[in-house]
């Protein structure tokens, strides 16, 4: 999905989905939810308030580091 | 494009601010009709690049622009309302001094044309220079 796409599915210039990626802007609890509703995923699993780790080391983590 | 964007307002002020020099000597008489005729001009060039440059953000109603362009465009005007005030309060103190010493730097007519240049443009610049260049959508 692009940039432009998601934009039109939530209602918002292209540019704000950029400044979202960046961590530019912060959205309003409606757009976060707008956002969780398209990709059909809770909103905690989209936005947090600390940086996500990598989804190899959630991984890695979760099999104790064996046969990844 | 980015740099383009950006040096924009920079450039609109510059000129604007030539401009304004050359307008506001005539009044002193230290110019000639045509140097402030071109210093007018320079000025209008200077306001119209930077209201082209944030038409969409400055002049389209709340319910065409996005969360975010809303709050930048509230964010920029605050911040040019408070440069705004310090300028006036600068610009007051300039001239007030500059009397005492016997007028060599500016006059009265040459702060309040600053104020008007600047309360006209200041807003317009601020939305600009805030304004970033994003990548296009992929």
């Amino acid at each position: 999905m692009s940039r432009a796409d998601l934009a039109d599915l939530v209602g918002v210039n292209p540019q704000t989905v950029g400044s979202l990626e960046r961590g530019d802007y912060f959205p309003s609890l409606d757009l976060a939810l707008q956002l969780a509703e398209v990709f059909t995923l809770p909103v905690e699993a989209v936005f947090g308030r600390t940086p996500f780790t990598p989804l190899s080391e959630q991984l890695y983590r979760t099999t104790g580091g064996s046969d990844v | 494009m980015s740099d383009r964007r950006n040096a924009t307002p920079l450039v609109a002020l510059a000129l604007g601010s030539c401009g304004l020099v050359y307008a506001t000597a005539l009044f002193e008489g230290q110019a000639s009709a045509l140097l402030a005729i071109i210093g007018g001009l320079a000025w209008f060039i200077a306001y119209v690049l930077l209201r082209r440059h944030v038409h969409e953000s400055a002049d389209l109603p709340d319910d065409r622009l996005d969360e975010r362009e809303i709050a930048v465009r509230d964010r920029c005007y605050l911040e040019a309302y408070r440069l705004l005030g310090g300028a006036i309060a600068a610009s007051l103190v300039l001239a007030v001094v500059d009397d005492a010493v016997g007028g060599v730097v500016a006059s009265w007519n040459q702060a309040w044309a600053a104020l008007l240049f600047l309360s006209a443009v200041l807003p317009s610049a601020v939305l600009a220079h805030r304004e970033r260049a994003h990548p296009s959508p992929v």
